[in-house]
């Protein structure tokens, strides 16, 4: 039984380290495939028009020296990977792509991806679309966004040349929150007394779901968790990572390699993925739209006081012994995030690690580990958790 | 005014890393003499009970000038102290709270000296406090900073959304004053206008004070004789040469008024501005009489070093004559239409796309290099500041295209403590020498 388990593991954790694969796949057989770079674009629609959405994502192997001739050194470096991606070519399968502003530097790749198609003779991924949706929490956002979800269903039917009937929608409703359920799932046997799932293999699983056609991830998702009780307990000092998102599992395999284990985080690419579910009973387009809107906001589009409150409730609800607060060089956001995180985790006797300016691919793993290990290592010693370990700056 | 501290920390205070400009005009000491008296003045004002709003440099102050709320611009406070070299102590200090370094210095300045201990030490006395903050999240990091900052003194903060345009125009520039609805989708516009009058309803509601549609109409009135004034002036100066006035004369000019825009003292200023050019080109005056070179600084003012310019004044005949401010000033604030708040929208709608997003920006430059003869073009990208990096690869090959060469530099500029004039200057010498081929006098 243990290894039917696995081998959906393995089948999961395949689909995210050949992360085009079932695209390509999709594309032979004739599907239409559609790129999406940003957490608002909402897959249910183009599932309903039998599209497969791919995330746009950069790998730990992308050389990010492409994408610096077209971005700036403000940009940070995953925006690098994923638009190195696009322009050398990675993402030529994609018949469409779409991009919504999670954030500032994701906004100006757009701007910087349609430039590139009117001065460019050739460019090697599809004209992008924007999905324009807002963050605050105001009315006249809420009807913004309603209007742009169906500006975006309207040009959904372009790209089929049909309308995109309801039935359809409702029916993906359905598949995505099945999704979310059993990442919700999952996510428990992280966060419980005793972690079955190591933050490495969550990371993959999440991503795996957005690299994969839907039906079959869960399918895959559901064998793998009717057997993760029988799985071995992880030990080690229960830690939590804040900060930029990550779209490799790098940074994670180099923590849970000094006797710690991720239980959660609150990154795009971690549990903001699956975080609420489109109500079924409501018509579906407000379903939709409410649930992209008032989940809680990515660092990039929130209020530190948002941020604190979100982190302060997710590490308490995870009962980390620690916080790892990773942040890619040039991604301003989380750093103004932290100094405010900071002081509420030192009131709620919760240490934190700053890993600050960080790249895109772990470039000094010796040093890396120092800092883990010492870390873990007071964290260990302070079993009490009344301890305060400062955050390392690398100014 | 209190003296200045004298602990070694706040030796800091002041320390001189940059030269202020020599100033060839009148119009920018009247401007800057205008400025600290009005700044005084609402000081008084706000000491006596009168609110007073924060806001970022694309908010819609024409508002809270209808509103007769006095208001304090972040960016200009920030060009203020910067001016006034104390940008490294402020920033020292936000450093100190735990702020990395190199953290958006163009905009947390004001932010930073709300740390202070010491306010009144700063420029003028230091910001008094205020009733409200206003800022528009045209990137990640204006609602932490006026979060911050509103949390700091206690008040209420709003923040208004930036929408993002499908459609790429041609030529904006000409659309802009009379058929921006053609320009603008409408659906932005519609959603700013509702963003607007939740801003209004917010300010009432906070400071207690009414929105005047009879005076919101004068202002709109005047904010478009300004920018008519500074039009005149822009296509006065790119069509003559020798240069008569350089940037250093222009920005803060153009810019202190541009934060009193709304008023008659900031149309008088700009006509002010306007004949006086005209008069120094009556009069045959020019930045270098023998001009060789005419550039154009691309890019944020180098607000804690004016006076680098005139360096190159006097060592090449190179004048530079072109900053974002007056053209900016002359090409995107003027606006016409029957409905008074939805024209104001739609000054600020693509205030981002014009300044940062390529092509708009990149054609835009060009077309400006080519109406004032520029021959070489220096762009200034702040690392610090994604939105600063306005599309540096698309300028690039817009300045190719049109055979202008271009020097592209990295510096920030408000933050002195990076800044190695000798680098700098070297850097600019050799691509006047160079790639514009012209040697010292
Ligand atoms: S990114 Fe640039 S515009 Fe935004 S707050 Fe920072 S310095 Fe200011």
């Amino acid at each position: 039984m243990e290894k039917e388990s696995r081998s959906s593991l393995s089948k999961l954790i395949e689909a995210y380290d050949k992360r085009d694969l079932a695209a390509i796949q999709w594309s032979e057989n004739q599907g239409q495939t559609v790129g999406f770079l940003g957490s608002e674009v909402p897959e249910e629609l183009l599932i309903a028009a039998g599209f497969l959405p791919i995330k746009v994502a950069g790998t730990e192997k992308t050389d990010t020296r492409i994408g610096s001739v077209y971005l700036e050194s403000g940009f940070d470096p995953m925006i690098h990977a994923q638009f190195t991606r696009l322009v050398e070519g990675s993402y030529s399968y994609l018949d469409h792509l779409i991009v919504s502003n999670s954030s500032d530097a994701l906004i100006r790749s757009y701007y910087y991806l349609r430039a590139l198609h009117h001065v460019e003779r050739e460019v090697l991924f599809p004209k992008p679309f924007f999905h324009d949706f807002l963050h605050t929490k105001f009315h006249s956002s809420a009807l913004y966004n309603r209007d742009r979800t169906k500006d975006l269903i309207n040009q959904i039917e372009v790209w089929t040349g049909e309308p995109l009937r309801e039935e359809r929608i409702v029916e993906a409703i359905k598949t995505c929150n099945e999704t979310r359920t059993l990442l919700k799932k999952m996510d428990s046997f992280r966060r419980c007394e005793q972690p079955r799932i190591s933050g490495v293999h969550a990371l993959k699983i999440i991503g795996a779901s957005m690299f994969m056609e839907k039906v079959e991830f869960n399918n895959l998702l559901k064998q793998y968790l009717d057997k993760v009780s029988e799985m071995p307990v992880i030990k080690g000092v229960r830690l939590f990572v804040t900060g930029s998102s990550h779209e490799h599992t790098q940074f994670y395999e180099a923590i849970e390699r000094e006797q710690a284990v991720i239980v959660g985080e609150d990154h795009e690419n971690g549990s903001r993925y699956y975080e609420g579910l489109v109500d079924q009973e409501v018509d579906p387009i407000d379903g939709i739209v409410d649930r992209y809107h008032y989940r809680f906001n990515p660092s990039s589009q929130a209020t530190v006081s948002e941020r604190v409150a979100s982190l302060s409730e997710n590490v308490v609800a995870a009962k980390a012994q620690g916080v790892i607060s990773f942040i890619y060089r040039s991604d301003d956001a989380p750093s103004w995030d932290f100094p405010e995180q900071k002081k509420i985790l030192d009131k709620l006797g919760i240490p934190v690690l700053l890993l600050d300016k960080q790249d895109y691919k772990v470039a000094d793993e010796k040093g890396l580990r120092k800092k883990l290990n010492q870390f873990i290592d007071e964290i260990k010693r302070n079993s009490s958790k009344n301890i305060n370990i400062e955050g390392e700056r690398n100014d | 005014m209190t003296e200045p501290h004298t602990s070694a920390k706040k030796d800091t205070r002041g320390t001189q890393r940059g030269t202020a400009s020599v100033k060839r005009l009148n119009t920018p000491k009247l401007a800057t003499a205008y400025q600290k008296e009005w700044f005084l003045s609402l000081r008084e004002k706000v000491e006596a009970g009168e609110p007073l709003a924060f806001v970022n440099a694309d908010v819609p102050q024409e508002i809270f000038r209808a509103m007769d709320i006095p208001y304090v611009v972040n960016q200009w406070w920030s060009s203020v102290c910067s001016a006034k070299q104390m940008s490294p102590y402020y920033l020292d200090l936000l450093n100190e709270h735990g702020y990395r370094q190199d953290l958006c210095r163009y905009c947390s300045l004001s932010l930073a000296s709300a740390f202070d201990t010491e306010p009144e030490k700063g420029p003028w006395g230091g910001l008094p406090k205020p009733t409200v903050a206003v800022t528009r999240l045209t990137c990640d990091s204006q609602s932490k900073i006026f979060e911050l900052w509103s949390k700091k003194f206690g008040v209420n903060f709003y923040a208004l959304e930036n929408t993002v345009p499908r459609e790429i125009p041609n030529n904006w520039w000409e659309l802009a004053p009379d058929k921006w609805e053609q320009l603008f989708e409408p659906h932005r516009l519609d959603h700013m206008l509702e963003d607007f009058k939740g801003l209004i309803r917010f300010l009432e509601i906070n400071t207690g004070k009414v929105f005047s549609e009879t005076k919101f109409k004068k202002v709109l009135q005047l904010v478009n004789e300004q920018a008519e004034y500074n039009r005149k002036t822009r296509d006065l100066i790119s069509k003559t040469k020798p240069s008569p006035v350089s940037i250093t004369d222009t920005v803060p000019a153009v810019m202190v008024p541009q934060w009193q825009r709304g008023t008659q003292w900031a149309v008088d200023i700009a006509k002010h501005l306007y004949e006086e050019v005209k008069g120094l080109i009556e009069a045959g005056e020019a930045v270098c009489k023998n001009e060789r070179v005419r550039l154009m600084w691309l890019g944020r003012g180098l607000w804690f070093n004016l006076g680098f310019y005139q360096h190159f004044e006097k060592k090449y005949d190179a004048s530079f004559m072109w900053s974002i401010y007056l053209a900016l000033a002359s090409d995107a604030y003027a606006r016409y239409g029957e409905d008074p708040l939805r024209t104001l929208a739609s000054r600020f709608v693509g205030m981002e796309d014009m300044l940062h997003m390529p092509p708009w920006n990149s054609d835009w430059y060009v077309k400006e290099a080519k109406n004032n003869n520029i021959q070489g073009a220096v762009h200034i990208i702040s690392d610090s500041c994604t939105m600063s990096a306005g599309g540096t690869y698309f300028v690039k090959k817009a300045f190719e295209e049109a055979n202008i060469p271009l020097l592209q530099l990295h510096a920030d500029p408000v933050d002195s403590r990076g800044w190695d004039n000798d680098v700098m200057t070297a850097k600019i010498e050799d691509f006047i020498e160079n790639e514009i081929g012209v040697k010292p006098c």
